[in-house]
């Protein structure tokens, strides 16, 4: 299927600024998509649509903090106004919060509800009157509705729990539940929604510790990354030998952004090098 | 990063119609170059000649995949007319036994599992070297959304789907150190001679309409957008998972 897949189509895609995010982004406005991309920290955000526009794609930035009760109907409107509607949204924002049980406040566990389950709730419940309302009137027109896409990134640790991650597991799970759930709401509307569960991508948030990447939220300051026994184990036990690229992560939203998943809904594809 | 397949070589099994010859297509105008095998070399020379039409390269080879030597002998063939084998489609099955499991006979299990089973065994052993040799690979496995639930009177299908499925993941880990990626795409019900039986009752099909968020039967060309995910370099960290194309109906089942 040579050409570009997302020709023309608006996608919302939600922490930009780097890893998963920002490979994505790329890889969209390749193959012809306009974009509304968000990230918590400016900088990055700047600095992506500097890239997309020095290589003649559009790209709105809009900073913020997902987590932010404003903030999905401030995504959602600037897609509408630029563009004129939205075809494509990719749940991605998020970090890592690690803990043990027995250590863990309540602050830590709701944090990763909040950017990772509730973000993505309230923006799909943003985009409904551009995306769903939309498709409605498609289909009272003309018959039928075009393909749009729901694309909420999971996690191994969603689907199969991780050891210090009980939070981060809880909402990339919810997430699932989420997605199924919709695809059942929004399978009458032509919307394809669907789920990406990496396994170990290697980002910020899986980087060895000892490169200090920390992150602060509120008044918390919280160090990304994994410690090096797990990571060397992690890495062993893939039988790819490796970990995977974000481009190896984007191509999976590739793949759930274009015409090739139409037919494909309510599933969670779990990308893991084999482990 | 695309689907494209230009320059790569593909093979498949039980190509003559249905969805194997719509991967088959597919990969065509992606730009792969094309084996297309069956058990009725008429009929797949028919699918070679559309695959020449669309100005891609293609082979019609007859091969049962029920015999080492005949899946040896396409592998074989692919290799000489284009020195290597990049992608091998296990697509070839057979359904000859329809109602409850326990009233299928010794021959109709061996068939099914020989057929259905075997036959990805046979054509991974095949590539295996040669892919090994090439550094990397694809084997995608046309399965089921039979082999993961429980449905009605397609027992032997579906144990032999679900053989496919565990088959997948077993590969996957021990070939991921060859750079070998393999999948399996599971589809739900589509339009094809294979399932006739199950889109022509009225009573199955109101069932599934209800349930299903998409269009309740798919068409080949539905599941061509897997295949050709599976087939290309996008996947390459991809491997061990059985991709579901079904409109979503499988998500609504009721356990």
């Amino acid at each position: 299927m040579p050409g570009k897949l997302l020709e023309d189509k608006v996608a919302i895609i939600t922490g930009a600024g780097r890893g998963i995010g920002a490979a994505t982004a790329h890889i969209f406005v390749e193959h012809g998509a306009r974009l509304v991309i968000n990230d918590m920290d400016d900088q990055p955000l700047k600095r992506l649509i500097n890239e997309i526009e020095a290589n003649g794609g559009e790209a709105q930035g809009v900073a913020g903090d997902v987590t932010n009760p404003d903030l999905p109907e401030r995504l959602v409107n600037k897609a509408r106004e630029t563009w004129g509607g939205l075809d494509i949204i990719v749940n991605n924002a998020g970090y890592t919060w690690d803990g043990t049980i027995h250590k863990m406040g309540d602050k830590q566990w709701q944090a990763m509800l909040d950017v990772h389950l509730t973000a993505a709730f309230r923006l799909i419940r943003a985009a409904a009157p551009v995306m769903r309302a939309r498709a409605k009137e498609e289909i009272s027109e003309t018959g039928q509705a075009q393909a749009r896409k729901i694309i909420n990134i999971s996690s191994t640790t969603g689907t199969r729990g991780n050891f210090g991650q009980v939070n981060y597991a809880a909402a990339k799970a919810g997430l699932i539940g989420l997605t199924k759930t919709l695809a059942k709401e929004w399978g009458r509307y032509n919307i394809q929604v669907n789920s990406a569960a990496f396994g170990f991508i290697d980002t910020r948030l899986t980087r060895s510790k000892d490169e200090s990447e920390t992150i602060s939220r509120g008044d918390s300051t919280i160090q990304l990354g994994i410690p090096d026994e797990i990571r060397n184990v992690g890495t062993a036990l893939i039988p790819m030998g490796r970990p995977g690229t974000v481009e190896e992560a984007a191509g999976v939203l590739l793949f759930f952004a274009s015409p090739l998943s139409n037919y494909v809904s309510g599933q969670v594809v779990e990308a893991t090098g084999g482990a | 990063m695309d689907f494209d397949l230009k320059g790569k070589v593909a093979i498949l099994t039980g190509a003559s119609k249905g969805i194997g010859r719509a991967i088959a297509l597919a990969y065509a105008k992606a730009g792969a170059h094309v084996a297309v095998s069956s058990r009725k070399m008429e009929v797949v020379a028919t699918v070679a000649e559309e695959i020449q039409e669309l100005g891609a390269d293609s082979l019609a080879v007859q091969a049962h995949v029920g015999y080492q030597d005949q899946v040896d002998n396409l592998v074989n063939q692919a290799l000489a007319k284009w020195g290597r084998v990049d992608i091998a489609v296990n697509n070839a099955a057979t359904s000859i036994h329809f109602g409850p499991l326990l009233t299928a006979d010794e021959g109709q299990l061996d068939k099914m599992f020989d057929t259905n089973l075997k036959s990805c065994i046979r054509v991974c052993k095949s590539v295996l070297p040669h892919m090994q040799e090439q550094g990397g690979g694809k084997i995608i496995n046309i399965s089921s959304v039979a082999g993961l639930r429980p449905g009605f009177n397609l027992g032997v299908y579906s144990i032999t789907k679900a053989g496919i499925n565990m088959l997948t993941q077993i590969l996957a880990k021990e070939l991921g150190q060859h750079n070998i990626q393999v999948n399996a795409i599971a589809p739900g019900i589509i339009k094809t001679q294979f399932s006739r039986m199950l889109w022509e009752s009225e009573i199955l099909m109101k069932e599934v309409e209800e349930r299903t968020p998409l269009k309740p039967i798919g068409s080949p060309e539905d599941v061509v957008g897997a295949a050709l995910y599976l087939a290309s370099p996008a996947s390459d960290w991809v491997t061990g998972t059985i991709l579901v194309v079904d409109g979503g109906a499988s998500v609504a089942s009721n356990f």
